[in-house]
């Protein structure tokens, strides 16, 4: 015996659709079993059918969403248990990933680990011919401008870090659902994301599929990995989580 | 700013802390007490629930309570979490809650 550590198995969870409750509920049931050993480390992609806002755990629900325009417009709302700001999640318009591992797999300083795992996102976007940068404290931007955000949180051993890329953005659909910090300045401040803010689209790559193909290389490219299915025991405490929890109004409206 | 009822007081406050995270803050008090804080934004705090532990240090605290003395309560809760804040700093919370109350 060496005692050398044999290298990580992941498991990949190809792209699949749920809802926002359930896409935050199978983050935390993934969570869990990995905390449990019972699965391996694993990264999943996703996207989210209806299309919806996550916010951050931090956030109060009622300064940042506009929940009127939200239901007139069918999108649904989630608090993430991760913190943060709001995210517009288009059916269409972006592919989010997250990778949950025990937290000694990354680096101990928090933002150097945001750092770490967006090399994933990076090399991914590389091989689509887009140079994308990590930008503290948890951005990756395209020519100066922003195509993807992210957040973590550490708990029990494990670290879970969601983020999204942008494909397609729409700013002011996205403005017509959220709040500003100040009315008055609603124009100024689309005006101002509009600048702020690109996509993949614009950089020339349109299509999802090769979109989902560069960045499942980019996270696992280097790794060890096998693709895999959740558990019955990480669906059904989904299950449970999603009603129960990210989609109970006590959750959601918590701040 | 805006009253709500006679000698109880409703403040909201947004900012943008420079190279860091918006923070929002709204509160509450009457002519000797603080009644209510909510300390939101997009920052992040590890681990989450240590805001809570932050919001309930200040629970009551007297109007008068100088910003050495929100900060000091601020970092006891950050600290009894052993807490890791980004993008946010109690320094800068603690000054926001006092101009907030002094304005």
């Amino acid at each position: 015996m060496s005692g050398e550590k044999q290298p990580v198995e992941w498991r990949f969870i190809p792209l699949e659709t749920h809802s926002a409750a359930m896409n935050m509920a199978l983050d935390e049931a993934c969570a869990h079993e990995v905390a449990r050993g019972n699965v391996n480390p694993t990264i999943r992609l996703y996207r989210w059918n209806p299309s919806a806002v996550s916010i951050g755990y931090f956030q109060s629900l009622h300064q940042e969403i506009d929940l009127d325009a939200c239901q007139a417009q069918g999108v649904d709302i989630v608090r993430r248990r991760t913190g943060g700001g709001a995210v517009y999640h288009d059916f269409n318009g972006e592919i989010t990933y997250s990778i949950i591992a025990p937290e000694e797999m990354f680096q101990k300083n928090i933002v150097e680990s945001y750092r770490q795992i967006a090399q994933g996102i990076i090399s991914g976007l590389k091989t689509l011919k887009i140079d994308a940068e990590f930008v503290p404290i948890n951005d990756l931007v395209v020519a100066g401008k922003k195509i993807s955000g992210n957040a973590q949180t550490r708990r029990n051993g494990i670290l879970q870090m969601h983020g999204t890329i942008l494909c397609d953005v729409d700013v002011d659909k996205m403005f017509s659902l959220l709040k500003v910090p100040d009315e008055k300045m609603r124009g100024k401040t689309i005006a101002v994301v509009k600048e702020r803010v690109t996509s993949l689209k614009q950089h020339g790559v349109s299509d999802y599929q090769t979109v989902y193909e560069a960045l499942k290389h980019g996270f696992l490219s280097g790794k060890e990995w096998k693709q895999g299915k959740w558990t019955e025991e990480e669906m059904e405490n989904a299950e449970i989580l999603a009603k129960e929890k990210y989609g109970h109004p006590k959750w959601i409206e918590m701040r | 700013m805006q009253g709500t009822h006679i000698g109880c007081m409703h403040v909201e406050i947004t900012h943008k802390i420079p190279n860091g995270k918006l923070v929002r803050i709204s509160l509450e008090y009457d002519t000797t007490i603080l009644q209510n804080i909510r300390i939101c934004g997009d920052f992040f705090i590890h681990p989450e629930e240590t805001i809570e532990e932050m919001e309930r240090a200040l629970y009551h605290l007297p109007v008068e309570a100088s910003e050495e003395r929100i900060q000091s309560l601020l970092d006891h809760a950050v600290s009894s979490k052993r807490a890791e804040l980004i993008g946010i700093d109690t320094q800068t919370v603690a000054k926001l809650i006092h101009e907030a109350i002094y304005q």
